[in-house]
């Protein structure tokens, strides 16, 4: 692999984004959910959700492994299906997703907790549904939060190590992704690939943090008001 | 009509409200923090659900646990103003305001807007945020985007706490004007009897997630049901008696904490009583001594201590003929409270001999029989 093959940047950035997406779309409603209701598990709940945040990646790994793996039912299905999910791209999307959807969860979860109940209360006795005020209220309220969790989720998803490696290996051009391209470059000895690699990756996660913390400062900035 | 009849299980007790009003009437729930006004109030909005019980408005059913009819709040079309007025901080003036018309035409949502914006001096302001507007301006925000749904039922949950007492005064004229010309009917959650009094004709006064008495204005300050209802209306001076006598119109009672006998109206059955006696309505007078007249009810004193206001003072009385005063003190150090009475003495500058009171002074303290409520004595 030469300097100039930048193959795994463009995997991970496509690999990262779609995660972040699928993210979006399973974790809003979630994060939704559990700030809205009263009902009791909803602890329980957001405790299952964490788990990928505790649990070594290489642990998550093995077990998505066995859920996704030819030997489960789930497997065998998407293998029937023409779409097997183990050590392709769809399995290294699914490996990011549920690694990093904790984050895009309980961001959006404390954003939409941190919304005035009189203002949902409001929305409710002038005649909006739920999902109006959904739409209506609770996202332009909580926007900065929402987006500041899908940050967090898309960085740790460019990130994955382990679990995507146990899920999906090191594909070229379908599962090599940037951290595993650092891995590899290292163990040919490809220093100024590796070099190149980490930089970028290091300048990503500076980048996220200085957008979060703009976010995070806007937000306060609302509340003290 | 609009018929109310819930239960509810709450942490500390259960609430349990039995009301019944007439379409355009207004009624105040008045009690102390936590005693169920305000979940009330959410009940009725359908914010909250009762565990039991029924809420119709007019021939519309909202609620009614035997047939399982719960209609959700966003279907009820209910007026609601909420404590902290909850603008929507996104949204400019006019988007506030039209915030519940979004099903309507668009001309005609923008010509009620208008109108609105107009009738509640709100022009000009259409397209700022309510950050920036002060609180007197969102009070009216607030109002407006309910009032502009045209709700047959209007409810509002301690409307006037956020506000300042000067901001407060011309908020409740304002919500007077708009009251008197909204013709629905209206629901006031309040700690403050003063506010309900000048906003509503009803007053119901709630004490752990049950109302004690329900009547009017008068009713509630003049017939206390009980020593509650007396203490959460302001009633200062309550005491225990007992009748010894009756002569038809009036009866003769022993107070034996302040030692005295009083005459007071005969309307109850029992013998053992409570009294109450507002600050306002005790009469004090200076210079006890001079005067040969000795009406009925009155007593002479001294002055414990006084607190001045700006149109009058409190005075704090300590009666001669209390055991207490007889330099018993012994007595004395087992008594909660060094005076007796409190009483609210207005100055009155036109007359010549005026002069506020000072402690030590002597007085005469008149009970009128017409402002002295009674209620059976609370048992136990």
């Amino acid at each position: 692999m030469s300097i100039s093959d930048l193959t795994p940047l463009y995997l991970s950035l496509r690999l990262a984004l779609t995660a972040t997406f699928i993210g979006l779309l399973i974790g809003l409603p979630i994060a939704w959910y559990l700030g809205n209701t009263q009902w009791k598990g909803r602890e329980v709940l957001d405790s299952l959700i964490s788990i990928p945040m505790v649990l070594p990646p290489t642990v998550l790994g093995y077990y998505l492994l066995v859920i996704l793996g030819r030997n489960s039912w789930i497997g065998q299905l998407a293998e029937r299906l023409g779409t097997p999910l183990v050590f392709t791209t769809r399995g290294a999307i699914i490996a990011a997703t549920v690694v990093s959807i904790p984050f895009f969860i309980k961001t959006a979860r404390s954003a939409i907790e941190g919304i005035p109940s009189n203002l949902l209360d409001a929305a409710r006795v002038l005649g909006r549904t739920e999902l109006n005020i959904f739409f209506s209220v609770v996202i332009p309220n909580a926007w900065k939060g929402i987006v500041a969790g899908l940050v967090l989720m898309f960085a740790r998803a460019l990130g994955d190590f382990g679990t995507t490696l146990m899920v999906s290996g090191g594909i070229p051009g379908e599962t090599l992704t940037m951290p595993i391209a650092i891995y590899n470059a290292m163990l040919a000895g490809d220093q100024s690939t590796a070099n190149l690699l980490a930089l970028i990756m290091a300048g990503t996660a500076l980048m996220v943090l200085i957008l979060i913390n703009l976010l995070n400062r806007q937000v306060g900035r609302r509340g003290n008001r | 009509m609009i018929e109310v009849r819930i239960s509810k299980a709450l942490e500390l007790f259960s609430l349990q409200v039995d009301i019944k009003l007439s379409e355009g009437s207004s009624l105040a729930l008045v009690g102390s923090s936590g005693c169920g006004k305000s979940m009330t109030l959410r009940m009725i909005a359908g914010l909250e659900q009762p565990d039991e019980g029924y809420v119709k408005v007019g021939n519309t059913v909202f609620y009614d646990s035997s047939e399982r009819i719960f209609v959700p709040a966003y279907k009820r079309h209910v007026g609601f103003l909420f404590q902290n007025y909850a603008l929507f901080p996104h949204l400019t003036v006019e988007q506030n305001i039209a915030f519940g018309l979004n099903h309507r035409h668009k001309r005609e949502r923008q010509e009620k807007v208008d109108s609105i914006l107009e009738r509640l001096r709100l022009k000009g302001l259409e397209k700022r945020y309510p950050q920036y507007i002060s609180g007197g301006q969102q009070q009216r925000v607030a109002l407006a985007r309910t009032l502009v749904t045209d709700p047959e039922l209007l409810l509002l949950d301690e409307p006037f706490s956020a506000l300042d007492s000067q901001v407060k005064k011309k908020m409740e004229k304002e919500v007077i004007d708009v009251r008197n010309a909204f013709s629905g009917t209206l629901i006031l959650v309040t700690h403050s009897l003063e506010e309900a009094f000048r906003l509503c004709s009803n007053i119901a006064v709630m004490d752990n997630g049950k109302i004690i008495q329900l009547g009017t204005k008068d009713e509630i300050i003049r017939q206390p049901a009980n020593r509650t209802v007396a203490r959460l209306t302001g009633t200062e001076n309550i005491f225990d008696g007992t009748v010894i006598e009756r002569y038809g119109e009036t009866a003769r009672l022993w107070v034996e904490e302040l030692n005295v006998h009083l005459t007071i109206p005969n309307t109850l059955k029992q013998d053992k009583l409570s009294l109450g006696i507002r600050t306002a309505q005790l009469i004090v007078e200076q210079d006890p001594g001079t005067r040969g007249r000795d009406p009925e009810n009155s007593f002479s004193g001294r002055i414990v201590q006084t607190i001045p206001t700006p149109d009058g003072q409190f005075v704090f009385i300590q009666l001669a003929g209390d055991r207490a005063s007889l330099s018993d003190n012994s007595t004395l150090a087992h008594r909660q409270r060094d005076y007796d009475l409190q009483a609210y003495v207005p100055f009155n500058d036109g007359k010549s001999d005026h002069r506020p009171f000072q402690p030590g002074d002597p007085c005469r303290v008149v009970f009128s029989i017409s402002s002295i409520a009674v209620w059976p004595r609370d048992k136990g």
